[in-house]
């Protein structure tokens, strides 16, 4: 498993993100980071086997819902589950 | 778990709730508390992987500070209740795919209670939430999420981001609190078509070695084909005038 740090700007959708192998460093560098969070910044910990698994279960801070929602048809579509593309 | 009491936490709790910047000690001491959550969310996503490797959208997180705060001032909340500081998330295709994510976890993990927010939404999110136990003590909540389900989720939680934090809670512009409503309703509707027909598909299949003729099953597939697609291309068209929308409103405020 890995350990993410990731900073999401809400003002305009910028990421930014650091990757740790020991959750004891990523802990670290997520109360360093809260505590010097602008405002409209994110600062959230997350962990996964890759960067991947993020864009699965946290897809908001990679896309846009209309992004996420084109590749839940592509998905779809590839698995013949439905005709439109 | 030992070092925290639990009026030692709700002290805690309430000075975070009520304080403009949490102190330092106090922000040290939550630190140390969402630390402690660790041992026990990284063995129940392993338990998950374990038993679910062929999932592969599952991640785990401790939960912010931002976070905590926000949820100890929009309720009754006291920090040793909240039972969601260690979470895990799966994500999975469907709702046939959450039954049996569930099914399987349920003979796997401990768990103490089920929330099912599918047919009973919570201001539109709709989600199947597990609070497991782990050896270490502390507990982990558990989040199973269909794609259609996270889409909502992500959308909410996009457009609070872009005019208005309150819109995760139920709150923000009237407009955005109804069209969220009526995008989970049709996820919800949506889901439920797409469920039936994988029932029929799986019917059909078992009934082919049966019959060779079955020109009713295939007229209702084709009803299901359309209902499916037509969901599928409202649903998209829906949240995309959403985040359309909330960028208008967004550059002329």
């Amino acid at each position: 498993m890995k350990f993410f740090v990731l900073e999401f700007d809400r003002s305009n959708e910028r990421l930014l993100w650091t990757e740790f192998e020991q959750i004891e460093s990523a802990l670290a560098d997520l109360s360093v980071k809260e505590a010097a969070r602008q405002p409209q910044v994110e600062v959230v910990l997350l962990m996964g086997n890759s960067i991947n698994d993020l864009k699965v279960t946290h897809g908001r801070y990679f896309m846009s819902p209309t992004e996420l929602v084109q590749r839940m048809k592509d998905r779809l579509t590839a698995d013949g589950l439905v005709k439109t593309g | 778990m030992a070092e925290f009491s639990k009026s030692a936490l709700d002290r805690l709790g309430e000075r975070l709730r009520s304080s403009e910047r949490p102190a330092h000690d106090d922000r040290a001491t939550y630190d140390a508390y969402r630390a402690s959550f660790a041992p026990a969310v990284i063995e129940v996503e392993r338990l998950c992987a374990d038993a679910i490797p062929f999932l592969q959208g599952r991640t785990a997180r401790l939960k912010t500070l931002e976070s905590t705060i926000a949820k100890l001032r929009r309720g009754s909340y006291r920090l040793s209740q909240i039972q969601d500081v260690a979470g895990v998330r799966i994500a999975v295709d469907d709702l046939s795919g959450q039954e049996v994510a569930l099914e399987i976890l349920g003979a796997e993990l401990s768990i103490l209670r089920i929330t099912d927010y599918r047919d009973r939404p919570q201001n539109g999110y709709r989600a199947l939430h597990l609070i497991v136990e782990s050896t270490f003590g502390p507990l982990v909540e558990l989040q199973l999420r269909t794609e259609v389900q996270d889409i909502w989720a992500n959308t909410c939680e996009t457009l609070a981001g872009m005019l208005d934090l309150g819109i995760k809670y139920g709150g923000g512009p009237d407009w955005i609190r109804e069209a969220l409503g009526e995008l989970s309703r049709n996820g919800q509707e949506g889901e439920t078509v797409q469920k039936y027909r994988q029932v029929l598909l799986g019917q059909i299949g078992a009934q082919a070695t049966e019959s060779s003729s079955l020109p009713r099953t295939d007229e209702l597939r084709r009803e299901f084909d359309v209902l499916g697609d037509a969901f599928l291309e409202s649903y998209t068209q829906e949240v995309r005038d959403l985040v359309w929308r909330a960028g208008q409103q967004r550059q002329t405020s």
